[in-house]
């Protein structure tokens, strides 16, 4: 079995200064070194009703609040060992504390990836992107991190350290807790360790921008794109003053030629294609990463609600937008003074099956509106998971 | 008992809802596993999800066990009412109630059969991915209760990646939405875990499910091998070289006989094994897969690699391989399936060891299963009348899931736990994965009504259960794998 222990750089431990959120420094700072060492801080905090926030490189920790209460601060960057690698069975093992970019430079070098580009620095790690159901636009064609992960191991806020699913592609077996954990926030534990199925590198990718006279327009090539046999990997419509579509195409080269070039004609029917080529940054320009007074709402409503949904936005703020055909998500920048606007908006697009999350705010603010029916049963299991209610208390919806 | 908890239905539904004379109970004491029965007490056939909270809240007030059941093509015993109590069918609710072809979704309610949506679906150039070989009888609600796999997994993922929402009651017979038409709702993922729990969480009334554009191009080849090893290396072989066919199923040993005479689809019925491939996408990426696997089949020894002519053969291969099951009966009259999955580069050693065995325990197994994804289907037949056929066949069974186990793999990948597997949990759980598992269960259903002692082991989730395994049955009832 080929392993990597090691291999990616652990960093140094920090003063409690570093790792301050909403103005308060916790009271000390923990960097275990193995998944066990997590288990027993995790157990002694729960003992002494230690307030922990869970860090990883700190780089989403603005999608949730501040915590209420804030004792220890429990940085998992030392957990960084790919823990098992079988290329040949497209399986992987990861420790949560593993940068994404690091852990997809070990499977690049066997010609392999985890389709799964969520817009953040490259330090950010796989335990704190899966803990914020992180995602970028290649979930259009490859599906979210829900899609690849087929086990979790994960140290629950009473100190038992769990697992579910497997290291095997197809797994049945016990309930799929690991997609409770997905997008948690931490509140139901700790991830610790985490498998995925991963995938060959395509062959050739390739990406089209085209600007549009109206969103109407761009909607309408972006429907055009979709259509079968086009099968884009990632398709965004950028909303500025400007209206600016990108789509990206990977696999088979002479495959991804034919549908850019169908994809051209779609889009120079209303637009103007102004680039044409095989470029991540064209995909980084679109990252809409808030400044410290912004606010960042991440909007999800039914796919064919999508482009009401932006005339609602639209209405509430001047246009910032990422919008993604396909999947019914937009990422909308705000500036702080409409933010009285966000009540109307949640109204709005309530009714359209949708909701807001607020993912950053330089104000107090409530996050993610109305609590669903069921969360009786969420607070249910974050009792039972997390019975002293110390990981991250009050930074989440169900904590 | 059993008079109270009908006394108690008939108040609260319409009576001819509720089925209640030993003949026709007498239809839901199994489901398509082969060493499990158990009688029910009293079987309802619900027409909307209001009857059936109705019937759940009643049989919960009375502690009564509830075992939710589509077409019961179940191969674990999920179904089976061991502890009796009440059965709910659900193959009346069997609506498609919107097919959406712009958003790709389909409102469907539970009974409605695997196949009959694909079908449905057809005119838009859509298809519901999950493909389990009972597709043709097997319901939608039995596909999300058991996590239900199929041939085309392999790219398109199992029943849990095409599932968007669903509507649910709960033990109490409170029913509660989870999942949505839009994605990443705030809240913790329940529907991840409602699919995949047969049952013992709630019982799935309504869902809003994927639909998946039909590919382009399809090709289909048929491996021959007069190895075996060769056969099981070029699978190994093609997964590592980063070659993700839509479909990648295996037929060995005297299974290909059995469904060539079946069937007549033109499996050769002298060969070692076979490989049915299928590949699909673009015409670029079909044909360009189909050029690398035409050489890695040669490569590692295939006597002879052909291409499905048209789409009858296709469709004929494809129904030999679905009803092989079924076609094994020509060999044993009785069987038992296993389910488990390895890493697939070990599928190799898996395969010699199945053999071994095979041999050891002086029974017949016929390994008919989807190589690409690692799962295995080692059906083991035997004749009942030859005392000790069956023990044999539980042992033989147990040593080659506990191989699977070894090699870092799992006891099911696509059939579910239920009864049969129930008690192997703890090869690749320990004590607080389980303790984990049963917190929450216990949140969903803390009286414990639910599908009770199903899923997980004895100790972790029940308390007492009255359980005997019922009597073996015939093969060619009606089963697919």
């Amino acid at each position: 079995m080929q392993r990597y222990d090691a291999q990616m750089k652990t960093p140094s431990m920090l003063s409690p200064t570093a790792y301050m959120l909403g103005g308060k420094a916790p009271q000390r700072v923990a960097q275990p070194a193995t998944i066990a060492d997590v288990a027993t801080i995790v157990t002694e905090a729960a003992r002494t009703q230690t307030a922990v926030a869970i860090w990883g490189a700190g780089t989403r920790q603005f999608v949730v609040n501040p915590p209420q209460r804030y004792d220890l601060a429990l940085d998992l960057r030392c957990l960084t060992r790919v823990v098992e690698y079988q290329p040949a069975d497209l399986v992987v093992t990861f420790e949560a504390g593993c940068p994404l970019e690091a852990a997809q430079a070990v499977l690049a070098e066997h010609g392999q990836w985890l389709p799964w580009d969520p817009p953040v620095s490259a330090t950010a790690t796989i335990g704190g992107l899966l803990a914020t159901a992180a995602w970028g636009p290649l979930r259009l064609g490859y599906g979210g991190p829900r899609e690849w992960l087929l086990g979790m191991q994960v140290v629950l806020g009473d100190g038992r350290i769990v697992h579910s699913g497997g290291r095997v592609v197809k797994n049945v077996a016990g309930y799929d807790t690991h997609k409770l954990h997905l997008g948690a926030c931490g509140t139901l534990g700790v991830i610790v360790a985490a498998t995925f199925k991963v995938a060959p590198l395509p062959e050739y990718k390739a990406s089209l921008q085209a600007t549009f006279p109206t969103l109407a327009a761009a909607f309408q090539a972006a429907a055009a794109i979709r259509q079968p046999p086009l099968q884009p990997v990632a398709l965004t419509i950028r909303l500025t003053d400007a209206v600016k579509l990108i789509a990206r195409f990977a696999g088979v080269a002479t495959a991804v030629e034919r549908q850019l070039a169908q994809a051209i004609a779609i889009c120079s029917q209303t637009g103007e294609v102004t680039n044409c080529a095989d470029d991540q940054h064209l995909w980084e320009s679109l990252y809409l990463i808030p400044a410290v007074d912004d606010l960042l709402l991440r909007i999800g409503v039914p796919d064919d609600k999508l482009a009401a949904a932006v005339e609602a936005v639209r209405l509430a703020a001047p246009p910032d937008l990422a919008i993604f055909p396909g999947l019914g998500l937009l990422i909308a920048r705000w500036p702080v003074t409409v933010v009285d606007n966000l009540a109307t908006l949640r109204q709005t697009l309530a009714i359209a099956g949708g909701y807001v999350v607020v993912e950053h705010s330089p104000v107090g603010i409530d996050r993610w509106g109305p609590p669903p029916p069921n969360i009786d049963l969420m607070r249910s299991l974050r009792q039972r998971w997390d019975p002293a209610g110390i990981l991250n208390p009050g930074r989440w919806m169900v904590a | 008992m059993r008079d109270e908890l009908i006394a108690a239905l008939l108040r609260v539904v319409d009576p001819v809802i509720v089925l209640r004379r030993r003949e026709e109970l007498i239809l839901y004491e199994y489901d398509g596993s082969a060493l499990d029965q158990g009688m029910p007490e009293v079987v309802v056939v619900p027409r909307t999800t209001a009857e059936v909270a109705a019937c759940v809240r009643v049989a919960a007030q009375l502690g009564a066990p509830i075992v939710a059941r589509g077409a019961g093509t179940g191969l674990a015993g999920g179904s089976v009412p061991e502890q009796g109590g009440l059965v709910i069918s659900l193959t009346r609710l069997n609506r498609i109630l919107a097919i959406d072809p712009l958003a790709r979704t389909a409102r469907v309610q539970p009974g409605v059969i695997n196949a009959d949506l694909s079908m449905a679906a057809a005119p838009y150039g859509l298809h519901f991915a999950p493909d389990p070989s009972s597709q043709r009888a097997s319901t939608i609600g039995g596909n999300i209760a058991t996590n239900a796999g199929g041939p085309h997994c392999l790219k398109y993922g199992v029943t849990t990646n095409h599932v968007l929402a669903a509507t649910v009651v709960l033990s109490d017979g409170r029913v509660i939405e989870v999942g949505s038409a839009a994605l990443d709702t705030p809240g913790y993922d329940l529907l991840g875990v409602i699919v995949g729990s047969e049952g013992t969480l709630g019982i799935v009334t309504e869902a809003l499910v994927r639909l998946t554009p039909n590919p382009e191009a399809i090709q289909t080849f048929l491996a021959i091998y007069d190895d075996l090893d060769a056969a099981s290396a070029t699978v190994s072989a093609i997964i590592a070289r980063g070659i993700i066919p839509a479909a990648l199923e295996m037929l060995v040993g005297q299974g290909i006989a059995a469904v060539e005479a079946a069937v007549h689809a033109g499996y050769p019925a002298d060969a070692r094994a076979v490989l049915l491939i299928e590949i699909d996408g673009l015409r670029e990426e079909v044909a360009a897969q189909a050029v690398q696997i035409d050489a890695l089949c040669r490569q590692y020894g295939a006597r002879e690699l052909r291409a499905a002519r048209d789409e009858a053969q296709r469709a004929k291969l494809w129904a030999g391989r679905k009803g092989a099951l079924a076609a094994c009966a020509r060999i044993a009259p009785h069987y038992h399936i296993q389910d488990g999955v390895v890493p697939r580069s070990r599928l190799p050693e898996l395969l010699r060891l199945t053999e071994a065995v095979a041999n050891r325990h002086q029974i017949t197994i016929v390994n008919i299963f989807h190589a690409g994804d690692g799962n295995l289907h080692p059906l083991l037949l035997f004749d009942l009348r030859h005392p000790g056929a069956l023990e044999r066949a539980i042992a033989a069974g147990e040593e080659i899931l506990q191989a699977c186990v070894a090699a870092g793999g799992t006891i099911s990948g696509e059939h579910g736990i239920g009864i049969e597997k129930r008690d192997y949990l703890g090869w690749i759980f320990n004590s607080a994965d389980l303790a984990a598992f049963a917190d929450l269960r216990a949140v969903f259903d803390p009286s414990g009504v639910m599908n009770p002692c199903k899923l997980l082991p004895h100790g972790s989730s029940c308390a007492d259960i009255r359980y005997a395994r019922g009597a073996l049955r015939a093969v060619d009832r009606g089963a697919w794998i």
